[in-house]
């Protein structure tokens, strides 16, 4: 495999089929270009990943404040004519706010927990870089301090 | 009008963080036009997320990511991707209950013949042919890591960003794959390779790149990194 990288990359040692393949690509990279230059960039929005986690919270909140609501409209009425509403407006309502905000906490509270699952996998990684270092450390030490003997020794 | 030859990738003060833990602490990195740079460091470094901030997964919290000379923040990965940026994760990234075939075909989407994308694979990579109608779950792990490279290269990826492709193989297979990175190479396709295992990458790489703790502790030609390496992957 050895010596595959820019130096047998010269235009001399190219043969013409590869040659064509690179022409070919010459064109790919000005394609590319071009599309990266027309991509629609939208603004990233660092804090939205907060507020949809409070909206998590929120929003079901909110749904039982409707279901109540909706049982105090329904509970002054003996028709059910008259409670459907309640029971739609604040039934409904209130289940699906529930859901959906349920939803938000779930997904967001993953996501951070995964996050902070994976940046202690990165803290754990580096920790047993330095412990590599220490030991290996350690072990020249101790190399150089037994050599150290049996150069004098070697003298005598 | 010259032709753009400003990097394909470049990386300028990149900082990068998981909530408020920061990992990467002002990562500077260019990749030409048609040439391979090796990323390298132990495991924790911050390579891989490196990886994760070119391929637009991570938002980098500072610094800027350019491609193709324009500041990409706010690109989606899907977009990216659809540009010509293709990453080859970590740990192959198929479809263990799809056959090579099957995998091959999910690789069409840029509305690209999918003969034609199975007659590139399998001219690059024979034994493919042979497990064509094979899961992908039960070829060896070497012929996974070959059908995760031909399902990048049919994208006709112009920025390939290839994650530990040696991660559990033999050494014949690393150095057979890292031949294949050489051609594709040759091709004009500009690389980012990312290995924890140096030496299996410099004998193809323009540049090398360490890294350790977040940040880039070395940059340089590869034979000039070659005889230090383990002195500076652990900082001495």
């Amino acid at each position: 495999m050895g010596g595959t990288g820019s130096r047998s990359r010269e235009p001399d040692h190219v043969d013409p089929t590869m040659r064509r393949g690179m022409e070919t690509n010459q064109q790919r990279v000005e394609e590319f270009r071009r599309e990266i230059a027309e991509l629609r960039l939208r603004t990233p929005d660092d804090a939205a990943e907060r507020w949809w986690l409070i909206a998590g919270l929120v929003l079901p909140a909110l749904g039982l404040a409707a279901i109540v609501l909706g049982w105090w409209g329904a509970s002054g009425s003996a028709y059910p004519s008259e409670q459907l509403p309640y029971v739609i407006s604040g039934g409904l309502l209130g289940v699906g706010l529930i859901v959906a905000g349920g939803a938000l906490f779930v997904r967001y509270s993953l996501t951070r927990y995964l996050r902070f699952w994976l940046v202690r996998l990165i803290h754990e990684e580096r920790s047993q870089v330095d412990r590599q270092l220490e030991a290996l450390e350690r072990i020249e030490a101790l190399l150089a301090a037994s050599a150290q003997p049996r150069a004098g020794a070697d003298r005598s | 009008m010259s032709p753009d030859r400003s990097p394909l990738l470049e990386l300028r003060g990149v900082r990068a963080a998981y909530g408020r833990i920061e990992v990467l602490h002002g990562v500077d990195l260019a990749v030409p036009q048609g040439s391979v740079v090796a990323l390298l460091g132990p495991n924790g470094a911050g390579k891989t997320t490196t990886i994760a901030v070119c391929s637009g997964l991570l938002a980098p919290t500072a610094g800027t990511v350019r491609i193709a000379g324009r500041d990409v923040r706010g690109a989606t990965p899907d977009q990216l991707a659809r540009a010509g940026v293709c990453t080859v994760p970590e740990g192959r990234g198929i479809f263990p209950n799809l056959t090579v075939r099957e995998n091959l075909e999910m690789m069409t989407f840029a509305a690209r013949d999918p003969e034609l994308v199975e007659e590139e694979a399998y001219t690059r990579f024979p034994r493919l042919a042979e497990r064509r109608h094979q899961l992908a779950g039960t070829l060896s792990g070497g012929e996974q890591q070959m059908l995760a490279l031909a399902r990048g290269l049919a994208t006709r990826p112009a920025l390939l960003l290839l994650d530990e492709l040696s991660m559990g193989l033999a050494p014949m297979l690393v150095e057979q794959l890292y031949g294949v990175v050489a051609q594709i190479a040759a091709e004009g396709v500009s690389i980012l390779v990312v290995e924890q295992f140096a030496r299996t990458v410099l004998d193809v790489a323009d540049e090398a790149v360490v890294m350790v703790h977040g940040e880039v502790v070395r940059t340089g030609p590869p034979a000039s990194l070659a005889d230090e390496l383990s002195v500076t992957y652990l900082g001495g």
